[in-house]
Order: structure tokens, then C-alpha cells, then sequence
């Protein structure tokens, strides 16, 4: 698949918003229970703004993925059946309440207010990133995606970027929890890791359609695309396919590990076994994580076969398959 | 009812006519223009709601070739059509055509995700999904001769290798054509029940009575024997 | 979105030319633009049914390739620098470089004309100029199939004839080169497959039709002759003869005197009142083998004989049968064509079982010449079609003269399910017209007109347009020694002939639709330096080059004075009777088209070649174009169509002459002709009552009819010619026993050229390119041409060239792997003559000896509307720069083509292919010219053509 960049953009952007407010709100939620978990005010509303901020330019960019932004909107008309209706949907609430729940905050309203709107903007942001996820998961034309390995790896996501820039603000408000969210970078890249590594091995074991199946004639023999229709490229083939991509996804992938969870994840475990809670590493790994995370989804994207390639001849070769029920093809015998 | 084309693969000899007249007739009617990006320049690309292409089976000297006409297949269970977040993307009740309504359509192109064929595309002069509309705008037109309210590329096909009709008609020649020359759909296993069929390859073989061939002509046998021919 | 809206506010019918085949089609108009073109239900060629290139006609319309205004050179030729000039400047000039010309000698015009389908009015138009140098595309193209057709059934595949599809139930396509013809061959096999019968494909590739093939027979690019040879030993073996139909219908029992080193051996054996015997096993004695009684002969085709007078004589069958079994054994053809010997045992038996046990009797009477009433018409339905793969090649005419015996063996012609003609045709072949014969160059004088045909059907060595010293009289070698039977010319020999002054030097040639600097010629780098080649003063050695072409071409690059021709939807124009209509099988048809859209509305300062061609002859003051009192005698072409007559009663068009359109055929003229051609959509089609539409060489119904209209000049039987006796006259020139008047050059290859191939009785030898190439050049290289664009021109069409915007090399993976090449890889084709890189694409629908690519895509940048970065130019090639124009044979550089008819034997060439040292993905060599200044503002970005 071709790697649109307004919708790399956009998960990096809604997830660090979304996963940033998943850690903040739930410390103020802690609070309630009576732990002494709330960030200072300041701290709170920066990451309130920051979030607000990230989602807005989150949905700015993803706009730019689509051929009429200013109907943007007519997006929630098919919520029941479809999964970017519904990712639409719950990210617009989720940006609008949390704009409301920065007010309240900002205003001192009351804590059931505060609260009832914390969690409502919770659970949004959930449900965003689980449709955001579905809507690549549940394709089932793109097999690599089609897995509950990418929700997995998806909902993750939001957190190891949370996890680190939720770390940035306790480190420089309030360092007594700086250690927790050190701990919590480390186990979300860890689980990020692990997701990422099932994912790439089961592209090894998926089973990938064949051009055989996809035209399902009854040949049992090798076949070969000779002729597109067109010498040049056209939709289809720049849509789904990107060669230049693929040319560079053996690089791109080792070096998206290595960015994203190797030089992060040795940081964190440094910064813990040496218990220097300190900005010079927790600033790093956000952006190393940011960062690789960027190139991580631009290989989840080239990774992605489309089966319509098959019938292109650009989709990765898998030889052929003999399968039962196919037959040579049917002849009419004239007798004379 | 269930519209749609069904395409004798046992005719088809791939010479571009569907796709080309489909082109000409859309680009002008009710859902076009189909732009053309580049049009004299290096890498001319337009919007096509229908492409062939050819494959080879087999090597030579048993090599096959035959050419796959595709368009949008209209599928019964169409994938494209649930993942449309605004709805333009819509299955037809009353005939099944699987349409794209640009007004509503934001171009997200999640609809052509969705489908495993590669049967629709994105005009980025419109910024709107386009795709085959079993020429909704000629079939239904009445003031066209009954006889020409069929898609243009049915019309046109020279080697008479597409048919169109309810497939769901047990009447229907297409309906029969599918159930009598073993019809078949791309991608079967895909769970989107396409509409549009393809008709199988057969091959004609002859059988000889070698009895009636009379073993050796007398004539021919006078030659050899005058020429010295075979010892 | 609306349905139904109205997509046109105006309707015409004309005639499709995206390409040959003459459909017809319905244009819909909205705005002064054509929105939609559809093919025209009624029409009998394409019944409704229109193909890729008919539906993109639109784009070529509006191509911004098209010209604007006529145009002068103004920089040296083939820079591309040009300036707009006014029409009445343009005519001025044009007539008198013209006028200067034919002071000198009309001979010095030479006027060649391309995909012309108005050859008979071109011919007539260069007659009234009176130079003997006109010629049509022919050469190129498929004269050898055409002159093998006629010389031998009076008629031939393409607009001759073609396979009674609804009948046959076997049909052979051979050596047909992708979609020639386009719709009717799609609607045939459809409509034979649909009724189980069996296609079979011979052809080194297997692609577009080959797909729906039910066998492909992978043959070796130019031994199609001997595999018919080994088809028809199996026939003979197997007595899977049709001998009725050789004995009523063609020469094969007639007796041949074996006479060696005698001016009579080889000839006809004749009796006292020229009649030519046969030899009658019931009565054991020599009877004329005279048509009117053939119930009562027995005639034999096996044996010789002593006539009275002395002479040993053999049926022509005889001498023929002693070949097949010597030479054709299944087994001996296997090894020549690389086609197993039992698949070519089976094929015989199957196209003979069909043909002779099989038959299709239909319930149609019909009376023959002889007055022999039938109840039925007994049909052979087997058919064959063979264009270019069979005659683009030096034994070319001898190897289409097998599948012309092979049908007469299987008595398949002009019967239902096999072979049909089209009327005009089947022709009596001694009647076929001659080319008119001068005996100098400069016999037609300034001011007289050139008395009869250009081109014809020479009979005879006296026949031919040489020169007391035997050299050719006309500038492309037509009907000289060397191309004796050259029947539509020979146009690839003009440029390189006007370039070595051979025979003479030229003043002004002149082109009309035919890409002459590009992919209608061969070694495009020599032709490039015919074309710019200067003498020592500096003056152009081809000193004048006028071209009459719609588009910004290679060949209008290369030219002098341009005239901007009308597109086929702006222009009158017919498809006419006298020249090559778009009959059906069952009865003749023709066609016009007219002006639908308006060219000056949409800027466009053209016309279409007709007017050109009245206004010009208005202007030189040729007496054809001038009333008696010397007043212009006709307005414009228009006026031309209706009132022009070939023979009185006889003009272009045959449907509604005589004053009120009452007439058909032969009628003076009707001033409201073309109004009724309109009103009847288009066309003229005289359907024939069924007892007139097969076995037309002897119907006595159809012959008389046929005459009555012109078609024919008596009722009598066509002998169809199984042994080709002119060639044999022309073999006794090449002996020194010929006792005509014309007698060839003292030249021993040229003597031995003709003893050798004007053999009466096919056969085949290798191609020349065997011997000059041979081994060091192991594999064939041809060109097809992709059904999206056969016989168009349209790399500019917007639609088409996104299908195809470049070409490959297609390859056999086994021969790839031999030559250490891998897919996709850019190699260099390298024949005796030049060098190609290219990029090669590996597919198992090739045969190993070959490679191939589709030809004229390749282009040379700044061409044809497209923009210099355009991939036609840097990654598109041309296979012609390999392909040789000439051959040396001795001591003397001949041009390359058949010997017989000189037909250019493209598909001969040779090659060796190997990996390209330099990879980088971009073709060689590459040519260029500037675009005009009108084509670079048309350039846009986006198109969206919705008027």
C-alpha cells in the first residue's frame, strides 16, 4: 500500500493526544480514591492544551487525506456499518469533549462535571483508536493488516507514546512519579515490541492468495500477467503498490525497531537500573519514539499487500497452488 | 434483481473496445468527466472504469493466453459498500448496482481498500471515488431505442463476449448462460458473491473417423512409383 | 446525477477511419462536438459492434497532434521548423512546383499515397498529371497476398473475401498480424465459435485472438508455404482431394508440355485454336479442356503423355503431386517449420475429413454457366485467412500461392462455410486490368494524361514498364525485372530510388497518409538520409517534398509544403466500388462519409484532400477538371463525388444514380446522390438473392448480373489458376527462351531470379535473409501491431496511447535463458544492417526462434503531439531501424523484397540479441524534430473532455 503521510500523521498525532490524556486523566481519576496522584494544575493544563492541540492538527492533517474536506462531516451518516464513520465520529467527540473537559478543568467546575466529562473523553479516545485501528484490521483484502495483531499493536501504540510524554510532564512537575511512567514506557515498548515482532513473523505464515485464486479459473498451471492494460501507472497500481517502498523496507523496518524500540527501550531500562529519572532521558525517548513510530507506520503501510495486485502482477510472488477441483479446461469433442 | 455483465471468456480477444467505448460514453454522460492526468506527457493517466488485462498460462509450447475484462463486479455482498463513512458508496435495492453518489462522497478512498478486484478509481481532478455504473444512465434513458439501453461496452463488443441482465432471472440469458457454461467469479473465496461473471474457456477438439480416410490414394502411390520416392 | 440527460442535439451516420475496416458508426454531436460514437447497427460490416480505435475517435478529433494551417519549411528539412502559411499561398506554391515539375517531364512527380481509401480517384487525379509514378500503400502491406489471391481465384483475403463465418466449422487464421480486419473477424469467430467449430491459430505468437484459439500452431516465421505443402501431401496421400472442383473449376488437369530448353516448356499444351487440353481417360485421348461440357471429361491428373505432335506432356496436378511427394512428407516439413509432423498429418485430416465428408448442403438452387441446374448448394466448411506473417517475406508469394491451392484442393472457394468473395470480386483473372505500359520515361509529354491504369496484373514479360535496356520505367522499380508482379507497387522502394536517382532523379514527391520517415519505411537511418541528403551545391537531391496529412508526423517533420488534411468527421469522402469497399460476402456495399463537424468552429484551417486535389487540378489547368469553354468544372469534392465518371453511367458512388436516384451501379449522375447515401445512414448495400452468392466463379445468375453492373466483363467460367502460367513465360525470359519483345538484362542473378522463383507451381525456399544472415543472426524479428491500434495512427489518441505508451521485446524464456538474458532486461537487437536497444519482456507466448514487439509506437520525440519527455520517444522503439531496405545479390544492392511482386519482406529479418552494456532504461537511437508552436500551447495537464 502506498504510505499516505496525513494518515501516518494523524496516528502519531492522536495517539500521542489521546495517550498523553489517558495518563493524565487517570491520575486525577487516581486522586479521587484518595492517592495523591494529580499533577500540579500547570502540568495538567499543559498536557490538556497539548493533546487539544495534537488532535486538532491530527484531524487538520488526516483532512488532507480526503478529496472534500469541507464534507468532512457527512462521515457520521454511515456509523453503523462503517469503521471510519465510527473513528470519525468518536474523534470529533473526543476532541470536543476534551475541549470541554480542559474548560471545566480550567474552570474549576465541579468534580462530577470534571469527572463525567473525563471519563466520557476517556472512552472516546478508546473508541477512536480501536476504530482507527478496525478499519485496517478488518480488511481482509490487505491480509497482512487483517489481524488482531494490528489492534494490538494499534491501541499500544497510543500508549508507549503516552506512557513516555506523560513522563516528560511528571519528570519536570513532579518527579516523584517520573519513575512510574519510566517503568510504564518500559513495559508499553516492550509489549509494542512484541506486538511488532508477532506481526512481522506472521507475515511469514499468513497465506497469501495466488493469481490462480484470484481470476479462479480452472488451470492448475503457472500464470503470468503479460499485459496491464496500460504501460504506464494508473490508480490502482500507485494506490496499492509503492516500489520505491518496497526497495526500501529492508531497510526501513530493521532501522523502524531499532528507532522505535531498541534505542527507547535501552534508554528506559538505564534510566531505571540507574534510577536517573532525569529529562536527558525521558525527552529522547519520546522523540525516539515519536520518531521511529513515523517510520514504523509508514512500514506498516508498505508491508501491506493489497490482493488487487495479484491481478497486476506486483503482488509478492507465491508461485501457484494446486488446488482440488481445478480442472483443465472443458473441451468440446466434435466427432466427424 | 441483480444486474450485471457477464463475460464469455471464450470470445474475448482482448482488444481494448469495451474499455475504450466505456471511457468515450462516460466521460461525457451523467458521471463524467473521466479526467486524464498528463494526457501527452510522460506518464498519461486517466480514470478508466473498465481495464484488460492478459495472462499467460502454462509454457510454451502449451502456453494459453486469454484476456480478463474488469470492471466493477457489483458484488451481491459488496465490501466497498459498508465502509463508505458517508454512504455515497450504495448498493442499488431495486437492481443492485453498487453506485458512488459524488455529492456525498469525501474522498477518503477507503471504498477502493475494500475492494479486492482494483475496480474503482479515484479521479483526483474531482477528488471522487468513480467506478462502472452498468451505464445507469443509458439502461434506464427512454428516450433511447429499447435495443440500446444496455452498457456501452455490452454494445460495443465486437467479439459479442459480454452480455448484461438479472442474473437473479431464472428467465434471464444471462442467468442461463452462467448456469449452462459453468460461470464463475473472481476471487470466489473472498465472501463479496460478485455479480458479474466470467464464462470459462472450452476448447473444441475433433475426433476423427480414421476409417473413412482411405489408407493410401492409388494416385499417390503412382507418383512414389514413378519418382522413385521411399525407396 | 441525472439520468437520461440528452447526450446530443445532433445525429449522423458515416463511415469509421480509426482504421481500414470501413465500419460504419452513428456520431452524436452536442455543441458542434462529437460526444459519443457508437457503431452503426444496420451496417454489414460491423453490425452495430465498433472497436477500441472506433470508440476513440473522438480524441483523435481533437488531438492537439492535428494540424492548424497549412505549412512551409522554413529551417533545413526534418528540423521541424515550419511557418503557417495561408491556404491560397500554400495552392500557389504547391502548383507550381507542380507545374514546374511536368514541364520537365510529368514523370518527375512522384505521388504516393498511404492507408488511402480513395486510391482509384488518386490514381485517376496522378493519371491527369501524367506521371506514370502512383502507387498506394500496397507494397508494404500485403500485395503478395493480394497478387497470389487474384492470380489464382481472381480474388484474395481482406476486402476481397473472407470466411463465410456462419457456416464454416473449421477456420485457420494464419499468420495474421493482431486484428486485420477488426470488428468483422470478432464478430466471425465469436459467431463459429458459438457453433463449436474449431479455430486455429498458425503464428509464431499466440496473443489476441490466438487467446481464444483451440489450437496454436507455434510456426517458424516464414515457412507457413511449407507447411501448407505438407498439408496438402497428406490431402493427396489420403485422397482427401476435392476433384470435382479442381477438374470444373481450375487448371490443374491441364496439360503442361515438357519441353526443357524450348520457348514452349512449361506452357499450356494447346490445340490449333489456342484451347488447352487435357487428357480425357474415357475417351484415351487429348480433349480441350473447354468448360462447357465437363460432365463429359474425365480428365486426368495423374500421368504423362505423348501428344500427336511429339511433345511429352503432364497435368499441371502431375507436376505438382511429384513435388508434394518428394519435397512435403509430413516429416521433411516438421523439420523446416519446427511444427511436429503428426500435428501436421492430424490438421490435413481434419480440414480434409470436414471439408470432403462433411459437407454443408444448403437448400438454395442455383444454375451454372454451362446451364447445369442445381438443387443445392453443396458448401466445404473449412476456411482459412493468412495476411502479412504468410506475405511479408521473400517467398512470400509463393508460400500464399499454397494456401490458394490448398482451398482449391479442398474446393473451399466462393462456397458456403469456406471461402466467400466480395463483390466486386471474384474477377476473371485474364481480364484483371494491366498496368498501362510506356516505353520510355518521358513518353507522356507535358500536358497529356497518362493513358490507362498505374497498376494492374501483368500477364506477360511484354507486360512490363521497362525500358529498351530493360531498366524500370517507374521510380519504385514497380514492374520492372526485378519486381515483375508488382500489382499495388512498390512504395518502400520511392525514397532510397529518388535518393540513388535510380532509375532517374525526381523533382517533386508527394505523400498522402502514409508515415514514409518513420514506420511505413525500413533502416529508418538511411531513409532519414535520403530525405536530407544534399548535392555538392547544397540543393536537396529529392529537391521537393509535398505532404497531405491531418497530423504532425514523422513524414510531415520531413517535409517541404504541408497540406492540413480534414479528419475523417469533417470531410466528403467515399468508400467506393471502384476501389475498396466494404462489401459484404453476400453482396456488394458502399459508403460515404461527411462533414459532421464543423473543422473552422474549432479552429481548425483545414481540408480534406479531395478538395485539395479539385482546387489543384482546377489550378494546373488539367483538362479533366475543366469544362469545354475552360471553366472550373467542379466545385469541390462534393461536387467531384456526385458528378465525377470514371466510364459513363460509372462514378464513385453506385447506390442511387440516374437523376432521381432510381438507378443503381451504372446511371448518370444524380445530384441528390449523397443526400440519399445520408438518408439511408450512411451506405449502399445490395443484398444478393441467395442463388447468386456462392460459386460465383461459374453462377450463371450472379455472372450475368455481375456483368449487367460492371463487375465482370463476360458470363464464362474463372478458371482459377493452379498452375500459374505467366510465371512460367516469365522463367523462359530468365532462360533466354521467352519470344517476346521485352527480354531481361544480360544479368545473371537477375536471370537466375527468375528461373528459379517464377515457378508456376508454389513451393517454398527459404527467405533470403537465411543466406545473408544465416547463423550469425539466429532469430527472427517482426513486428505486429496492437488491436488497439491496428491501421490507425494514433499514438496521439489520449485514450489508446495510455493503453500502450511504449513497446517491448517480446521473448521466449527458454532463448532468453540461453542468451543469458533476464526479464525485463535492455538488450541490443543487432541485425546486418543496424542496431536496436530495447527492453526485453519474456513470455511463453512467443515461439523460440522469435522476437517480436508492436510496431509504431515508437516515435520520434517531438512527433505527434506529444511532449519530448513523452516514453514513445525514449523507451517506445522502432524495429524498422534493423530492418533492411536492400540486399545485395552479386555485385548489385537490390531493393528487399518478394521477387516476384517485390512485396517488402519485413517480417525477414534476422537478428542476434544480447545484453546491453549499458542499462540505463532508455531505448537507441533515438531522433528528434521541434514540436510546432500550436502543439506546445495544447499541451495541457489535465484533460476532461465533457462538452
Amino acid at each position: 500500500m502506498h504510505p499516505p503521510f496525513s494518515l501516518i500523521w494523524f496516528f502519531i498525532t492522536a495517539g500521542i493526544s489521546i495517550g498523553l490524556f489517558n495518563f493524565v486523566y487517570f491520575l486525577e481519576l487516581l486522586s479521587l480514591f484518595g492517592k495523591n496522584t494529580a499533577l500540579p494544575r500547570q502540568a495538567v493544563l499543559i498536557s490538556l492544551v497539548t493533546s487539544l492541540v495534537l488532535i486538532a492538527l491530527g484531524a487538520i492533517g488526516a483532512s488532507f487525506h480526503l478529496g472534500h474536506k469541507l464534507r468532512a462531516w457527512k462521515a457520521i451518516k454511515r456509523f453503523h456499518t462503517s469503521w471510519l464513520s465510527r473513528e470519525a465520529v468518536f474523534s470529533g467527540t473526543y476532541g470536543f469533549l476534551l475541549f470541554l473537559y480542559a474548560l471545566s478543568y480550567y474552570s474549576n467546575q465541579s468534580l462530577f462535571l470534571q469527572h463525567l466529562l473525563g471519563i466520557l473523553t476517556l472512552i472516546n479516545g478508546w473508541l477512536s483508536s480501536f476504530s482507527t485501528a478496525m478499519i485496517y484490521a478488518s480488511n481482509k483484502f490487505v491480509p497482512e493488516w487483517n489481524s488482531s495483531l494490528t489492534v494490538l499493536y494499534y491501541l499500544n501504540m497510543y500508549l508507549m507514546l503516552g506512557a513516555p510524554a506523560t513522563g516528560v510532564l511528571t519528570t519536570i512537575f513532579y518527579p516523584q512519579l517520573s519513575g512510574e511512567f519510566f517503568f510504564l514506557t518500559a513495559l508499553f515498548l516492550s509489549l509494542g515490541f512484541f506486538f511488532r515482532l508477532f506481526f512481522n513473523i506472521r507475515q511469514f505464515t499468513i497465506p497469501h492468495p495466488t493469481l490462480n485464486e484470484a481470476l479462479n479459473l480452472p488451470h492448475n498451471r503457472p500464470m503470468r500477467v503479460i499485459d496491464t492494460g496500460s504501460t504506464t501507472n494508473n490508480y490502482c497500481t500507485t494506490e496499492f503498490y509503492y516500489q520505491r517502498g518496497k526497495e526500501l523496507l529492508s531497510t526501513a523496518v530493521p532501522l523502524s525497531y531499532i528507532i522505535t524500540f531498541l534505542i527507547p527501550t535501552f534508554l528506559t531500562f538505564y534510566a531505571l537500573i540507574s534510577s536517573r529519572h532525569e529529562l536527558i532521558f525521558i525527552a529522547p525517548i519520546l522523540g525516539f519514539t515519536v520518531a521511529g513510530s513515523f517510520l514504523e507506520r509508514w512500514c506498516f503501510f508498505v508491508e501491506g499487500n493489497h490482493v488487487q495486485n495479484l491481478y497486476y502482477g506486483i503482488y509478492p510472488p507465491q508461485g501457484y497452488s494446486l488446488r482440488k477441483g481445478y480442472t483443465e479446461p472443458k473441451k468440446t469433442v466434435i466427432r466427424y | 434483481m441483480q444486474l450485471a455483465l457477464v463475460i464469455d471468456l471464450n470470445t474475448c480477444v482482448g482488444c481494448h473496445a469495451c474499455a475504450t467505448n466505456c471511457k468515450e460514453w462516460n466521460t461525457q454522460a451523467s458521471f463524467g468527466p473521466l479526467s486524464d492526468f498528463d494526457p501527452y506527457g510522460k506518464e498519461p493517466q486517466g480514470v478508466w472504469y473498465n481495464r484488460i488485462m492478459t495472462y499467460e498460462v502454462g509454457e510454451f509450447p502449451h502456453t494459453q493466453v486469454f484476456h480478463l475484462p474488469k470492471s466493477c463486479l457489483h458484488c451481491q455482498d459488496a465490501p466497498c459498500v459498508p465502509v463508505c463513512p458517508t454512504g455515497a458508496s450504495y448498493k442499488r435495492e431495486q437492481d443492485g448496482i453498487v453506485l458512488v453518489n459524488y455529492d456525498d462522497c469525501i474522498g477518503c478512498k477507503l471504498c477502493s481498500w475494500s475492494c479486492p478486484y482494483g475496480c474503482r478509481e479515484f479521479d483526483e481532478a474531482d477528488k471522487v471515488m468513480k467506478k462502472c455504473t452498468l451505464c445507469i444512465d443509458r439502461i434506464y434513458d427512454e428516450s433511447l431505442p429499447p435495443e440500446h439501453r444496455k452498457p456501452a461496452c455490452v454494445l460495443t463488443c465486437p467479439a459479442k463476449a459480454r452480455f448484461f441482465g438479472d442474473i437473479e432471472d431464472p428467465n434471464s440469458e444471462v442467468y442461463q448462460m452462467i448456469k449452462r457454461r459453468n460461470g464463475f467469479v473472481l476471487f470466489s473465496d473472498m465472501g463479496t458473491n460478485p455479480a458479474n461473471h466470467y464464462l470459462p474457456r472450452t476448447e473444441t477438439d475433433i475426433k476423427l473417423d480414421e476409417h473413412i480416410l482411405e489408407h493410401e490414394n492409388p494416385l499417390f502411390l503412382e507418383v512414389m512409383r514413378r519418382h522413385h520416392v521411399g525407396g | 446525477m441525472e439520468i437520461g440527460g440528452s447526450f446530443y442535439d445532433r445525429k449522423a451516420y458515416s463511415t469509421c477511419y480509426m482504421c481500414a475496416c470501413r465500419c460504419g458508426i452513428e456520431v452524436y454531436v452536442r455543441n458542434n462536438k462529437v460526444t459519443y460514437i457508437k457503431g452503426n447497427d444496420l451496417h454489414p460490416t460491423n453490425r452495430g459492434v465498433l472497436c477500441a480505435k472506433g470508440s476513440s475517435g473522438i480524441m483523435k478529433e481533437y488531438s492537439p497532434a492535428r494540424l492548424k494551417k497549412p505549412l512551409l519549411r522554413i529551417g533545413p528539412r526534418g528540423s521541424g521548423e515550419f511557418k503557417e502559411i495561408e491556404w491560397e499561398e500554400a495552392l500557389e506554391i504547391a502548383a507550381s512546383w507542380i507545374e514546374e515539375a511536368r514541364k520537365k517531364g510529368p514523370h518527375k512527380i512522384a505521388f504516393f499515397t498511404g492507408r488511402d481509401q480513395m486510391q482509384q480517384i488518386n490514381s485517376w487525379f496522378s493519371s491527369q498529371l501524367g506521371t506514370v509514378n502512383w502507387a498506394a500503400h500496397g507494397g508494404f502491406c500485403s500485395v503478395n497476398i493480394a497478387a497470389a489471391g487474384l492470380y489464382s481465384i481472381g480474388g484474395s483475403f481482406w476486402e476481397f473475401g473472407e470466411a463465410d463465418f456462419e457456416n464454416t466449422k473449421y477456420f485457420m487464421l494464419i499468420g495474421v498480424a493482431e486484428d486485420h480486419s477488426s470488428n468483422p473477424f470478432k464478430l466471425g469467430i465469436q459467431e463459429m465459435k458459438r457453433k463449436g467449430g474449431k479455430f486455429v491459430v498458425v503464428n509464431p505468437v499466440r496473443w489476441g485472438y490466438g487467446a481464444v484459439a483451440d489450437e496454436w500452431v507455434a510456426i517458424k516465421p516464414g515457412t507457413d508455404g511449407a507447411f501448407f505443402m505438407g498439408l496438402m501431401h497428406v490431402l493427396f496421400k489420403y485422397n482427401l482431394v476435392n476433384w470435382e472442383f479442381l477438374k470444373e473449376y481450375t487448371n490443374a488437369p491441364w496439360l503442361v508440355i515438357k519441353a526443357p530448353s524450348t520457348p514452349k516448356d512449361g506452357l499450356f499444351y494447346k490445340d490449333s485454336e489456342g484451347r488447352a487440353q487435357v487428357f480425357d481417360k474415357k475417351s484415351g485421348t487429348f480433349r480441350p479442356a473447354d468448360r462447357i461440357v465437363p460432365d463429359e471429361l474425365d480428365p486426368a491428373f495423374i500421368g504423362e503423355f505423348e501428344t500427336p505432335e511429339g511433345y511429352r506432356v503432364r497435368p499441371a496436378f502431375d507436376i505438382f503431386a511429384e513435388r508434394l511427394v518428394r519435397e512435403y512428407s509430413p516429416e521433411q516439413v516438421s523439420k523446416i517449420t519446427g511444427i511436429d509432423a503428426k500435428d501436421i498429418e492430424r490438421i490435413a485430416k481434419e480440414i480434409g475429413t470436414i471439408a470432403l465428408y462433411h459437407p454443408t448442403i444448403l437448400p438454395i438452387e442455383w444454375t451454372d454457366v454451362w446451364g447445369r441446374k442445381h438443387k443445392h448448394t453443396i458448401g466445404r466448411p473449412v476456411s482459412f485467412h493468412m495476411m502479412r506473417g504468410v506475405g511479408s517475406h521473400t517467398n512470400g508469394f509463393q508460400s500464399s500461392r499454397t494456401v490458394f491451392l490448398l482451398m482449391m484442393m479442398l474446393g473451399i472457394v466462393d462456397v458456403p462455410g469456406g471461402f466467400l468473395n466480395k463483390p466486386p470480386y471474384p474477377k476473371h483473372i485474364e481480364d484483371l486490368p494491366k498496368p498501362y505500359v510506356i516505353k520510355t520515361q518521358d513518353q507522356i509529354k507535358y500536358g497529356e494524361a497518362y493513358p490507362g491504369p498505374h497498376l494492374g496484373y501483368v500477364q506477360t514479360p511484354d507486360d512490363l514498364l521497362v525500358d529498351d535496356r530493360g531498366r524500370p520505367i517507374r521510380i519504385d522499380h514497380a514492374y520492372s525485372w526485378w519486381f515483375p508482379m508488382a500489382a499495388h507497387g512498390c512504395i518502400q522502394n520511392v525514397i532510397p530510388a529518388a535518393y540513388q536517382k535510380d532509375p532517374y532523379p525526381i523533382e517533386v514527391l508527394m505523400i498522402y497518409m502514409a508515415n514514409m520517415a518513420w514506420n511505413s519505411s525500413q533502416n529508418i537511418p538511411y531513409i532519414l538520409e535520403a530525405l536530407t541528403a544534399t548535392d555538392q551545391a547544397g540543393n536537396y537531391i529529392i529537391p521537393k517534398i509535398i505532404t497531405i496529412d491531418a497530423f504532425y508526423s514523422e513524414q510531415v517533420a520531413y517535409s517541404d509544403l504541408v497540406f492540413p488534411d480534414a479528419t475523417y468527421l469533417e470531410q466528403w469522402f467515399a468508400l467506393s466500388l471502384l476501389d475498396r469497399p466494404p462489401s459484404a460476402v453476400d453482396g456488394p456495399v458502399d459508403a460515404i462519409r461527411h462533414p459532421i463537424v464543423d473543422p473552422k468552429a474549432n479552429g481548425y484551417d483545414v481540408k480534406g484532400w479531395g478538395d485539395v486535389m479539385v482546387e489543384l487540378g482546377y489550378r494546373l489547368k488539367l483538362p479533366a477538371f475543366l469544362n469545354e469553354d475552360g471553366s472550373r468544372k467542379y466545385k469541390d469534392f462534393k461536387d467531384f463525388l456526385i458528378n465525377w465518371q470514371i466510364r459513363p453511367g460509372v462514378g464513385a458512388l453506385a447506390g442511387w444514380r440516374g437523376k432521381n436516384g432510381e438507378k443503381h451501379f451504372v446511371g448518370e449522375p444524380n445530384p441528390n446522390q449523397l443526400e440519399m447515401y445520408l438518408k439511408n445512414r450512411g451506405f449502399f448495400y445490395y443484398k444478393l438473392p441467395e442463388n447468386m452468392r456462392y460459386y460465383r466463379q461459374a453462377n450463371k445468375d450472379y455472372q450475368e448480373w455481375a456483368s449487367g453492373v460492371g463487375f465482370i466483363k463476360k458470363v464464362a467460367p474463372m478458371i482459377f489458376n493452379f498452375y500459374l502460367e505467366p510465371l512460367q513465360k516469365f522463367r523462359l525470359a530468365g532462360l533466354g527462351l521467352w519470344e517476346g519483345k521485352n527480354q531481361p538484362p544480360n544479368d545473371p542473378i537477375l536471370r537466375e531470379r527468375l528461373i528459379k522463383y517464377f515457378d508456376p507451381l508454389p513451393f517454398w525456399y527459404p527467405p533470403f535473409e537465411e543466406e545473408v544472415s544465416g547463423k550469425d543472426y539466429p532469430l527472427y524479428a517482426f513486428t505486429q501491431r496492437p488491436q488497439w491500434m491496428y491501421h490507425s495512427w494514433d499514438s496521439q489518441n489520449v485514450w489508446l496511447r495510455q493503453i500502450s505508451t511504449r513497446n517491448y521485446l517480446y521473448m521466449n524464456p527458454k532463448t532468453a535463458k540461453e542468451l543469458g538474458i533476464e526479464h525485463l532486461d535492455w538488450v541490443i537487437v543487432e541485425s546486418r544492417t543496424g542496431k536496436v536497444k530495447c527492453q526485453v519482456f519474456l513470455t511463453n507466448t512467443t515461439e523460440p526462434n522469435s522476437v517480436w514487439t508492436w510496431n509504431a509506437i515508437g516515435k520520434m520525440k517531438g512527433t505527434w503531439g506529444l511532449k519530448p519527455e513523452a516514453q514513445e520517444g525514449s523507451l517506445g522503439f522502432l524495429l524498422n531501424h534493423v530492418v533492411p531496405h536492400s540486399i545485395k545479390l552479386g555485385t548489385k544492392e537490390v531493393f528487399y523484397g518478394d521477387p516476384i511482386t517485390g512485396h517488402l519482406a519485413w517480417f525477414d529479418t534476422k537478428v542476434k540479441v544480447y545484453k546491453a552494456q549499458d542499462q540505463t532504461p532508455e531505448t537507441w537511437p533515438q531522433f528528434e524534430v521541434k514540436p510546432l508552436e500550436h502543439i506546445k500551447e495544447s499541451w495541457t495537464e489535465l484533460l476532461r473532455y465533457k462538452p
